[in-house]
């Protein structure tokens, strides 16, 4: 090769060629010089993305930079550059003078550190007002000045430092949620400083040798410090107890409710009269205790949310419509049917529509949770949520928005979601009985001490209405629940539904989807064989080099095998594989039987082996590329069987592919080339007789992770399949299910103990205060003791997380 | 025990400003994010570190 002063620059970035390096790429016909594998593949991708003509006209003007990439490729970029849009910005700019205001969600931090070095970046920017990174529900809150930056560069800025950074709508939901956070810190912050008030006083009042003024001033002030709480602190309860009266039904904020308010009224009688007992302290440490175990569930199930909202950021928003004079940028929500539509590689197919380019490869694991993308020919339907893979593709629009079989699947589910709350019932009902049986004997024991001693008739109700006050019977299941949640965040398992804790344990029937939960939703090299083991690295560089050209998904294992090297006169045979020369010497990359064409008998020792490779003479190397099984798979079901829990398995999937990853793990049944209505079916059925648990992910699993008795997702699986689940397993391992047993179990264990005693505790003081042996001050404290030790045993559940945890380390 | 008369109306402004500063503090978000804040004063000393290097830069840049 003779290579004239010219030409030993690179052709893509014009820096000189290194010795020894003789790497070329064929532009317009004509080998090009490269000077690295990097701009060789660059270069690559620009001739096979049919953009050649980038090279004839970007500018050489020494002073500029060099421009790298054509436009068409920096999609992010523009895709940036479309957020400055005022029209778009309406979405989600609060403008104000001239300072505009938006939040940003943000891909990829993981830390505070992470919140620092965001908030170090964007201040460096000239013309940024504020910027405030929230590291809890990564998000970002910028204010800038409108007339000297722009949305853009403050999102290019963040995506310099590595993180990607996408405008983002407030969901209504998420914002009643943030309000109902805060009212919680309000109240409990009242409840809390107000015990600490009250339980000081209530500790002299403890003395026996005080005089009756000081009582009686102690008492005002308890009065003064519990009335807030019973006002303002406890308004929930009461709004909760009286919207279930309305509803005719009773649950448990009926009797926290009645136990309140007849301690209070009792204590300010007693204290304006001057008479009996009082229990403020018990109302206001009644009202703590309650208002956090609430306020952590809230936290845990906000936190699931903002999760999930974070993902439905605006991409798909903008789309690009096809006029006259070209393309032009407008609204999804403003597109409509009989429009055609432009969609760049990596985009998301925003509507319903009818493919008008020759072929496209599509990603619907959105849709139908298989990972591996679909070739679709002209005039085949296309959905919204698909990702297109390849080729920039034409849609004629035919459905948008609520129309499109994306919003179909969801609407489904939401109807699944309306089903559900047996479980709620099922609680609502005892806890009515419960307040039956309290009110009943309370109104007996009035009657009967009304004909004995008319006198201690209403202190003797009161002593009954404490003792049986259901404050441990209350305390029982939220703590040992809200401990189990925390537990389970620590391990990086979020609940959606604290019930799923209930249903657990009662699991006797395990259903998982196939792609993406025991496979983990992307192809790699399995398995591989070569003729000579010695020629391993050049028998992978000239796979990776084939496969550099081709745009089957099963290639892009072997792109990142090796580095690449040039071939001439290739060839592909769609469907079969790919033919080439290499320094003289004619190849072919492909299917078994596509190889066999040439070398008709020859065969591969490596069963099922999907790519091989052979020279003029016969096959050098063979692969098995597959999605592969999650590695803790095998030992997460071995684990249920154990326990003696049946396993099955859902898939979309073919019946052989099904089987086989099936018999590797040992799971007991199969059904395979399952619609997602066949899913529901099979479902409902086995729910007649079993208690059935749903793993899975992908849209068209939502319908049935709403239909099980429990449902778990993982979070690389489709947003919406979070939301339909009852528990999300973020650390992306299986083995995150079987935490989830066992934790499940021991909150169980927890709540049985926790009922045993309040109900052994309240069977036993009940009689005692019905027939006068307990006053109500011995009522309370018992009560408070009572809950006490409930709440001690259900912090064991957090107490053991962290002593495991340090074993596991 | 005529301190009482002097010290619980004290506790009691006391827990009316607690009551105040804990509203004024949930207005203003400072309880929107617990996990951040903590970090802050082991931040402070790359902080310094970062800013001076983005001088060094910029005096190298006009020193070209």
């Amino acid at each position: 090769m003779s290579n004239t002063a010219a030409q030993s620059a690179c052709f893509h970035c014009h820096q000189p060629i290194p010795r020894g390096v003789e790497l070329s790429v064929e532009i317009n016909d004509e080998a090009q010089p490269m000077c690295c594998y990097g701009c060789q593949a660059v270069a690559q991708t620009i001739v096979d993305q049919g953009l050649t003509h980038f090279y004839k006209f970007r500018t050489l003007d020494a002073n500029a930079e060099l421009p790298l990439l054509p436009e068409e490729l920096s999609a992010l970029d523009q895709q940036w550059q479309d957020y400055d849009d005022p029209q778009i910005q309406q979405e989600f700019v609060r403008a104000n003078n001239g300072h505009n205001e938006a939040t940003l969600a943000i891909e990829g931090m993981t830390c505070a550190a992470c919140a620092w070095l965001i908030e170090r970046q964007l201040l460096q920017l000239k013309g940024l007002e504020k910027v405030v990174v929230n590291a809890a529900n990564e998000r970002v809150n910028v204010q800038w000045q409108a007339d000297t930056l722009s949305l853009s560069s403050v999102i290019r800025a963040i995506h310099k430092v590595g993180y990607k950074a996408l405008p983002f709508q407030h969901a209504d939901l998420e914002e009643r949620y943030e309000k109902q956070r805060k009212s919680y810190i309000r109240r409990l912050g009242v409840a809390g400083i107000a015990s600490m008030q009250t339980m000081m006083v209530a500790f002299g009042l403890y003395y026996e040798d005080i005089d009756e003024a000081h009582r009686l001033y102690f008492w005002w002030v308890s009065l003064l410090f519990s009335a807030p709480v019973f006002v303002y602190s406890c308004e929930p309860f009461f709004r909760n107890a009286l919207r279930a009266l309305k509803a005719r039904t009773l649950n448990m904020d009926v009797p926290v409710s009645l136990a309140i308010i007849f301690a209070f009224f009792a204590s300010l009688y007693a204290t304006i009269y001057d008479t009996g007992e009082v229990y403020y302290e018990c109302v206001t440490m009644f009202a703590f205790f309650l208002l956090s175990g609430r306020y952590l569930e809230l936290l845990a199930r906000q936190k699931a949310m903002t999760n999930a909202a974070n993902l439905m950021k605006l991409i798909p928003a903008i789309a690009e419509r096809e006029t006259e004079q070209g393309f032009e940028k407008v609204m999804v929500k403003n597109l409509q049917p009989g429009d055609r539509i432009h969609v760049r590689p990596g985009e998301v197919v925003p509507v319903d529509g009818v493919l008008d380019s020759e072929r496209a490869w599509l990603n619907e694991a959105q849709l139908t949770g298989e990972s591996r993308p679909v070739v679709k020919a002209k005039q085949q339907d296309v959905y919204a949520g698909s990702i297109n893979q390849e080729h920039p593709i034409v849609i004629d629009v035919t459905h948008t928005q609520q129309n499109t079989l994306l919003a179909g699947i969801i609407h489904l589910q939401d109807h699944a979601l309306g089903q559900k709350p047996r479980i709620v019932q099922f609680a609502d009902s005892v806890s009515k009985y419960f307040v039956l049986g309290t009110l009943l004997i309370a109104s007996a024991t009035y009657i009967g001490w009304y004909f004995v001693d008319p006198d201690r008739a209403f202190w003797i109700v009161l002593a009954v209405l404490v003792a049986t006050c259901p404050c441990a019977l209350s305390l029982a299941a939220p703590t040992a629940m809200s401990g189990a949640v925390s537990r389970l965040n620590r391990a990086g398992i979020l609940l959606k539904q604290a019930n799923v804790l209930e249903a657990m344990p009662t699991i006797d029937t395990v259903c998982f989807d196939k792609t993406g939960t025991l496979t983990q939703g992307h192809f790699s090299i399995l398995e591989h064989w070569h003729h000579d083991p010695k020629q391993q690295a050049a028998n992978e560089v000239i796979a990776a080099s084939f496969e550099q050209r081709s745009e089957h998904p099963i290639a892009k294992p072997f792109r990142e095998l090796a580095a690449t090297t040039a071939i001439t006169n290739l060839s592909n045979t769609a469907g079969a594989g790919l033919e080439g020369e290499i320094n003289g010497k004619t190849w072919r990359l492909g299917s078994l039987a596509f190889i066999q064409q040439w070398h008709p008998h020859r065969s591969v020792p490596l069963a099922e082996a999907n790519v091989v490779l052979a020279d003029e003479h016969e096959i050098v190397a063979a692969w098995r590329v597959d999605d592969a099984i999650r590695s803790d798979a095998k030992q997460v079901i071995d684990w249920l069987h154990k326990r003696g829990i049946r396993t099955l398995m859902l898939s979309g999937d073919s019946n052989v592919r099904a089987q086989h990853v099936a018999t590797k793990l040992g799971i007991q049944q199969v059904h395979a080339q399952l619609s997602p209505a066949d899913k529901l079916n099979i479902l409902k059925s086995l729910q007649d007789k079993n208690q059935v648990l749903m793993v899975g992910d992908g849209i068209n699993d939502a319908p049935v992770l709403a239909q099980a008795n429990a449902s778990v997702t993982f979070a690389s699986g489709s947003d919406l399949a979070q939301a339909g689940s009852d528990a999300v397993i973020l650390s992306g391992q299986l083995k995150g299910l079987q935490y989830l047993f066992t934790t499940a179990h021991k909150a169980r264990a927890i709540i049985r103990q926790n009922f045993t005693w309040a109900l052994g505790y309240n069977g036993v003081i009940l009689p005692l205060a019905v027939f006068g042996f307990i006053g109500p001050l011995w009522a309370m404290l018992g009560m408070s003791m009572s809950s006490v030790i409930v709440m001690t045993n259900s912090l064991r559940l957090m107490r053991t997380i962290d002593s495991r945890s340090f074993d596991q380390e | 025990m005529e301190f009482l008369h002097i010290m619980v109306p004290v506790a009691v402004i006391i827990v009316i400003a607690l009551v105040i500063i804990l509203f004024w503090a949930v207005r203003t978000g400072q309880f929107d994010d617990l996990e951040r804040q903590g970090f802050n004063i082991l931040m402070d000393e790359e902080q310094k570190k970062a800013k001076s290097k983005a001088q060094n830069k910029n005096t190298e840049g006009s020193k070209q």
